[in-house]
């Protein structure tokens, strides 16, 4: 039924949906914007990650990418500037963003993301909720939210101080600078460089990686590394918890055999 | 009040302010001592940097730095040993307002690092949003030197800073780094010629002054307070995004985009 609905998502659709082998590779397409994070680019993503998390078994790992040679440009100024909603409804409006990261950052498959160009605003909200960014050498970084005077959101106040230290993400967020890849390699927000043009291709090497590996730990994986660096007692509590599941799975078992028997082990998420 | 009548007395040199259009400098001025910490300074720079963060409009920016050569040795050795242990828990007390109110407080603070920055010294530049080091500047976790656990705020701000394996390194060997190294790490944001931090520091807080305040006073606030796990954050842009999305300043910012002007923030 999910791959149906990828073959009709035509070239005018804002998400697109496609898939290489075990890796479906998700683009925001709204071009003329730089991709921009418009309500409707929010409520589009929202509804292909819930998909390909919780509905779509054949995916094993997931690469977010943007059209026309950028990532995303942020949130949509011009959008914000034609209406202020009362405040329960912005509430509203705020929590999609969060739903769509907690499936990004807190779901069950890793998902990677292929910068090129402007990574700005939430746009870097959303690299910053991937597992991993592979990012063009020419791509470009900002946390661009103070300046129009918003709070960086859509995860980024967690993901950023997590993975470039509590002083940079504070520097970030509070100069919003423009960042080469460069830079952004060097303060772990970037894990892996391409040459310009060549961020997907790479992405998407990444995430097959990935899918190699067994479904059901990395899932437990992603849902323990959303809470195990709050104290030592949330770690060694996760690690009591999970670890003894994992070695139940056939998967570690199939993984043993491979090892003894000097192959490469084939995963199947049981 | 009372703080402008503590700031009458003949202490009152003790911590200097200045002001350079929206930027509040706030001088550490014992320079004789290497702007040594005792207690009457601690109390000065508590009541005053409280002041200028709820009671100074007119600032919109924080410098904190040091007369003379240096930053701040720490704290003053010399009053240590006169204390009971109650006295003393008093004293650490005051500091951790300090370095609250620098870390959660509305407006930012850049530290202007030249010479040493040790102990509690570090302490402070470490509580800051951004340290500009001048290339000689050192930094120091000296506490163990002495034999005491590091204070005033440090067990929380370095790790938070620079990760938790180069602050277990410099908390636990008390090695001595320079204003580069500082930087190479994080620690530092930036680093300039020695002599230069000062007027660096005021530039960047001129920077940072011209951003909408009730933005900056949100994010400092979210990010000290509510954003300690994943759901703090997200529970954090929910409640307060919608706020600053009816602002005027973020309103004002939206036009100026569209009509690709530069916007004048009110803290509206």
């Amino acid at each position: 039924m999910s791959i149906e609905k990828e073959k009709t998502a035509g070239a005018d659709e804002i998400v697109q949906v496609r898939r290489e082998g075990d890796v479906t590779v998700v683009t925001m397409n709204y071009p003329e914007r730089r991709n921009a994070f418009s309500m409707k680019m929010r409520l589009a993503l929202t509804e292909v990650f819930q998909r390909l998390m919780h509905d779509d078994p054949d995916t094993r790992a997931i690469v977010l990418t943007g059209a026309g040679g950028h990532f995303c440009a942020g949130g949509d100024l011009s959008e914000m500037h034609s209406s202020t909603p009362p405040l329960l409804a912005l509430r509203e409006r705020i929590a999609v963003g969060v739903r769509l990261f907690k499936l990004m950052y807190a779901g069950t498959k890793p998902v990677v993301a292929a910068v090129e160009g402007t990574c700005y605003g939430a746009g870097l909200s959303l690299a910053a909720a991937c597992d991993v960014v592979v990012s063009a050498d020419t791509a470009k970084y900002s946390c661009a939210f103070g300046k129009v005077g918003l709070l960086p959101d859509t995860g980024i106040l967690w993901t950023l101080p997590q993975k470039v230290g509590g002083g940079k993400a504070r520097e970030l967020m509070l100069k919003g600078d423009v960042i080469d890849t460069t830079t952004a390699r060097r303060i772990g927000l970037v894990s892996e460089v391409a040459a310009s043009g060549h961020a997907l291709d790479a992405a998407i090497a990444a995430a097959a990686r990935f899918a190699s590996y067994p479904p059901v730990t990395l899932a437990l994986l992603k849902a323990s590394l959303v809470t195990a660096g709050n104290s030592i007692e949330d770690a060694c509590r996760l690690e009591i918890d999970l670890n003894p599941l994992t070695r139940q799975t056939s998967d570690h078992t199939e993984a043993v055999k491979a090892f003894m028997e000097k192959r490469r082990p084939i995963f199947t998420g049981a | 009040m009372s703080e402008k009548q503590t700031a009458d007395t003949e202490t009152a040199s003790l911590i200097e302010v200045t002001h350079e259009g929206p930027v509040a400098i706030v001088t550490l001025n014992n320079p004789r001592r290497r702007n040594a910490m005792g207690r009457q300074m601690r109390q000065l720079l508590r009541d005053t940097m409280h002041r200028l963060m709820v009671d100074d409009p007119q600032s919109r920016a924080i410098v904190l730095t040091g007369a003379g050569e240096h930053f701040c040795a720490g704290a003053d050795i010399s009053e240590m040993t006169k204390r009971t242990i109650l006295q003393s828990r008093e004293i650490l007390a005051e500091s951790c307002v300090v370095v609250r109110e620098m870390q959660a407080g509305p407006k930012p603070v850049v530290a202007a690092v030249e010479g040493v920055a040790f102990g509690a010294g570090l302490s402070l530049a470490v509580a800051t949003d951004y340290v500009v080091a001048a290339s000689t500047a050192r930094f120091c976790a000296a506490f163990l030197r002495v034999g005491l656990i590091p204070d005033t705020g440090i067990l929380w701000t370095l790790p938070k800073r620079i990760g938790m394996a180069r602050a277990r390194e410099m908390l636990s060997l008390a090695t001595e780094i320079d204003g580069n190294k500082a930087a190479a790490i994080d620690l530092a944001n930036e680093v300039v010629e020695p002599g230069n931090a000062r007027a660096k520091a005021i530039e960047v807080a001129r920077g940072l002054a011209d951003l909408p305040p009730l933005g900056v006073a949100l994010l400092k606030e979210a990010l000290t307070n509510v954003a300690t796990t994943m759901d703090g954050a997200l529970r954090a842009e929910i409640d307060y995004q919608p706020i600053l999305r009816q602002s005027k300043d973020h309103q004002a910012a939206c036009k100026a985009f569209m009509e690709k002007t530069t916007p004048v923030f009110t803290g509206e």
